[in-house]
């Protein structure tokens, strides 16, 4: 699945390479979204994911949009033998924004993080408490303009969370963005 | 040609058809920006920026090197040089490179010493890695670095479960912090680091577990340093402590140890006239180890050198001597009995001289020459041997294109080997008993490097290293490894208009040995190695890095495993930040998630991720 969607993603980038006009950074969004896991596998026999919370940030970089976040989910156990786990999905991400209409607009994207898990168990050794592992999302959401700073985001997510027995999750997820002039300081920051 | 080779050659084609490569030649440089754009996280993984040095780990932290694949992993004669001072950092065979105390933002240049000569006045045969720090102009800075990185292949919540696996640990953490202050002609640098290395493999950490008595295996390094310069005085300092599980050879599992080196050199320069200079040098340093459970001393080496050069430079000839005195106390204290220890002092007098002449505008002969004499017991042994070695090379300036360069190394050593000892369990503890052992051994090298400028963007080299050795390493000492190895070197390097620079390198290694022994310590170096790295900077504050390698096959006699064949790629992209005063990269290794080993009973990883970042504070 993945593979396509890289394959994908490269021909994007390929094709957007070429409009290369906006000034980096000069733009910048934030997002605040409820996510919410759709889809069902292995993993959902044994745990249930709660609905989640993600809060990213998005600015135009050259051809693209890099984009910053978080995403914060309770895993909530369906047996005795498993623990309960909070876990934490801290990426960067690249991505291409199309403007549909005066009203909608589309962002694509690949992103990359740490899934951060801390287990809610008190008998482990402490320093095996909590684990990292390396996560890769792709997401395509679509924004429905309210006025010229909010609007309404609504979007769809894939990640693959490369676990020995890796973790594949659908989630959609809700919210609100806001965008605005980068303030000179966080140009400043990211040049 | 296998599957993995003809993809990676396949990979190189699109490569070289959109672009081709280049670098300096024999001795290379690795500059700073390869340095950052690659996402080097800690002084050991300098390495992966060295296809002609094969490697060899197995916890990944402390690696042996094969120098241009000229000698066993088990013997390690290059050399660490730090800001023209050689480190005497060893420990019983082994050169951690991370307790170099110097952090990864001091780096300036790396230089990889791979043509035998005579180096910041020392003599280097096997190769050796020459660390230029950065002289920092303003009046103040303090800098902030460091890292995270993980493995992939964690159990993750699955180990509640019937999918349980071995947990993968996260790689290295590392923090670091520079200090620096010039006033007019004088200056300061402070540094400090802190690493933390983790096992990434089920088995090594099973191993290193073991080790320490069922502690959570940490290896944990701290290290301190300092350089200053009043004047002309130069000083250069530094401390290290570094909790480490050591591999020995010939001991089953691993051993807790905690090694230590300290060091301060000063050296100061006296112009006597515009061509003649002199240069003075003391050197004063302490390796030790202790057992990790008891903190009881096992072994301490205190080194005093001093040493005087004089250099006279004309324009059609270089002249220059070294005498170097060297005292070493080597102690190895007994643990079932801690009042007996072995303690040898040993005198040594090294003499070099080198000698260059321009014989025309394009032919230049250089000649370079080292004999010392040991004073001193080694333990029971008698005393007075001797080590003469010889370099001979000329360099040819064919056109500006060209450059042919040959030469040959000689030496011939007779002395005693005091890093030889005995490492036994006796009651679940340590014990390391000294025992007598004396090199007679022989060692010449001849070598043709020719370096070619074909444009301005596109240069390389081709080398052929011939190296014939009469027991001058013994790997069990039980047996002479004699023989023959031809090693066969192509490097290219494109750069385009400063933002895409291409490297392509290819190495073939052959040996005939006189002995079996000979044979079977040479098959565990790749016969083939490629690699080709790219570095990209399509805008200013944004660089993108990749590298591919292959590897071909190994066989390790003493434990009768084949490492197959590797292919790894790594990528990393860095953005700047804060108009330059800050930067951060994030990286993915061996992104095919190849079987990556560098050891028949070393880790294996797997794909790996980091992020590391760097500020400029003040």
């Amino acid at each position: 699945m993945f593979k396509q969607i890289i394959i994908i993603f490269l021909l994007l980038f390929i094709f957007c390479s070429t409009n290369i006009n906006a000034v980096p950074f000069d733009s910048s969004t934030i997002i605040f979204n409820f996510v919410s896991n759709i889809n069902s596998n292995d993993f959902h026999d044994y745990w249930e994911p709660k609905t989640s919370f993600e809060f990213n940030g998005r600015t135009n970089f050259y051809s693209g949009m890099i984009e910053l976040g978080i995403i914060y989910n309770k895993n909530k156990s369906l047996s005795i033998d498993q623990p309960d786990y909070n876990s934490i999905y801290s990426f960067v991400g690249f991505g291409f924004n199309y403007k549909i209409s005066n009203s909608f607009s589309n962002y694509t994207g690949l992103r990359m993080g740490n899934y951060y898990m801390d287990f809610d168990d008190p008998d482990i050794h402490s320093e095996l408490k909590s684990e990292h592992e390396l996560y890769l999302g792709a997401i395509s959401s679509v924004q429905y303009s309210l006025n010229k700073r909010y609007a309404f985001n609504l979007a769809l997510e894939h990640c693959k969370i490369f676990t020995y027995k890796r973790i594949y999750l659908w989630s959609v997820s809700v919210g609100v963005a806001y965008s605005f002039d980068s303030p000179k300081w966080l140009k400043e920051f990211l040049q | 040609m296998n599957s993995k080779l003809l993809y990676l050659l396949t990979f190189m084609f699109l490569i070289f058809s959109l672009s081709v490569s280049g670098e300096t030649a024999g001795n290379r440089i690795i500059d700073k920006k390869e340095i950052e754009a690659s996402g080097i996280t800690q002084l050991s993984e300098i390495f992966t920026l060295i296809p002609e040095w094969h490697t060899s780990s197995i916890d990944g932290v402390t690696w042996n090197v094969s120098p241009n694949g000229l000698e066993p992993y088990s013997y390690q004669r290059w050399k660490i040089i730090l800001d023209d001072v050689l480190l005497d950092a060893e420990y019983w065979g082994t050169k951690p490179l991370d307790m170099i105390p110097i952090n990864i933002s001091q780096i300036d240049y790396i230089e990889v010493i791979n043509i035998p000569g005579i180096y910041s006045g020392e003599f280097i045969e096997s190769g050796a890695l020459h660390f230029h720090t950065i002289d920092n102009n303003k009046k103040t800075t303090l800098k902030i670095e460091g890292n995270l990185a993980n493995e992939i292949g964690d159990p993750g919540p699955y180990r509640y479960t019937e999918h349980t696996s071995p947990n993968v640990d996260r790689l290295a953490e590392n923090i670091g912090v520079v200090f620096d202050k010039r006033i007019n002609n004088n200056s300061l640098s402070i540094n400090f680091k802190n690493s933390v290395h983790f096992p990434t493999d089920p088995a090594v950490r099973q191993r290193n577990t073991d080790a320490i008595d069922g502690g959570f295996p940490k290896q944990n390094l701290l290290a301190a340093g300092f350089k200053s310069n009043i004047g002309k005085l130069k000083l250069l300092g530094g401390m290290t402590s570094f909790e480490d599980i050591h591999n020995f050879f010939t001991l089953p599992a691993p051993q807790g140890l905690i090694k230590t080196y300290n060091f301060i050199n000063t050296s100061y320069p006296i112009n006597i006239s515009n061509s003649i200079k002199i240069t003075a040098k003391m050197n004063i340093s302490r390796n030790a180890i202790k057992d990790f459970h008891n903190k009881l001393m096992i072994f301490r080496d205190q080194i005093v050198k001093s040493s005087i050069r004089i250099d006279h430079i004309r324009t059609k000839y270089r002249i220059g001597s070294e005498i170097d005195y060297k005292f070493q106390k080597h102690i190895i204290q007994l643990r079932y009995n801690p009042t007996v220890y072995y303690s040898n002092n040993i005198n040594l007098f090294k003499t070099r001289l080198y000698f260059d002449y321009n014989l025309s505008n394009k032919i230049t002969n250089s000649i370079s020459f080292e004999y010392y004499k040991n004073h001193g017991p080694m333990f029971s042994t008698s005393p007075n041997r001797y080590n003469i070695k010889v370099i001979e090379k000329i360099k040819v300036k064919i056109n500006n294109q060209h450059t042919l360069q040959l030469g040959y190394f000689m030496g011939i050593r007779y002395s005693d080997d005091i890093n030889y000892y005995s490492p036994r369990i006796i009651n679940d503890e340590l014990h390391i008993s000294p025992l007598i052992h004396i090199l007679k051994n022989a060692n010449v090298q001849y070598y043709l490097d020719w370096e070619f400028n074909l444009t301005k963007s596109l240069n390389g080299y081709l080398k052929y290293i011939y190296s014939y050795y009469d027991s001058y390493y013994n790997y069990k000492r039980t047996s002479s490894p004699d023989g023959k190895i031809f090693s066969s070197q192509f490097y290219l390097n494109y750069k385009n208009s400063n933002n895409l620079a291409v490297n392509f390198f290819y190495s073939l290694s052959l040996s005939k040995g006189d002995s079996q022994r000979f044979n079977d310590q040479r098959k565990e170096n790749p016969k083939h190695t490629l690699q080709l790295s790219m570095t990209y900077e399509p805008y200013k504050n944004l660089s993108f890095w990749g590298k591919i390698k292959y590897t071909s096959s190994t066989f390790w006699i003493d434990q009768d495993t084949t490492i197959n064949e590797m292919l790894i790629a790594d990528v990393s992209i860095r953005k700047k930040l804060m108009k330059n005063k800050a930067a951060i990269t994030f990286g993915l290794r061996n992104i095919l998630n190849d079987t990556q080993r560098y050891h028949p009973s070393g880790a294996a990883f797997d794909l790996n991720y980091f992020v590391r970042f760097y500020i400029d504070v003040i």
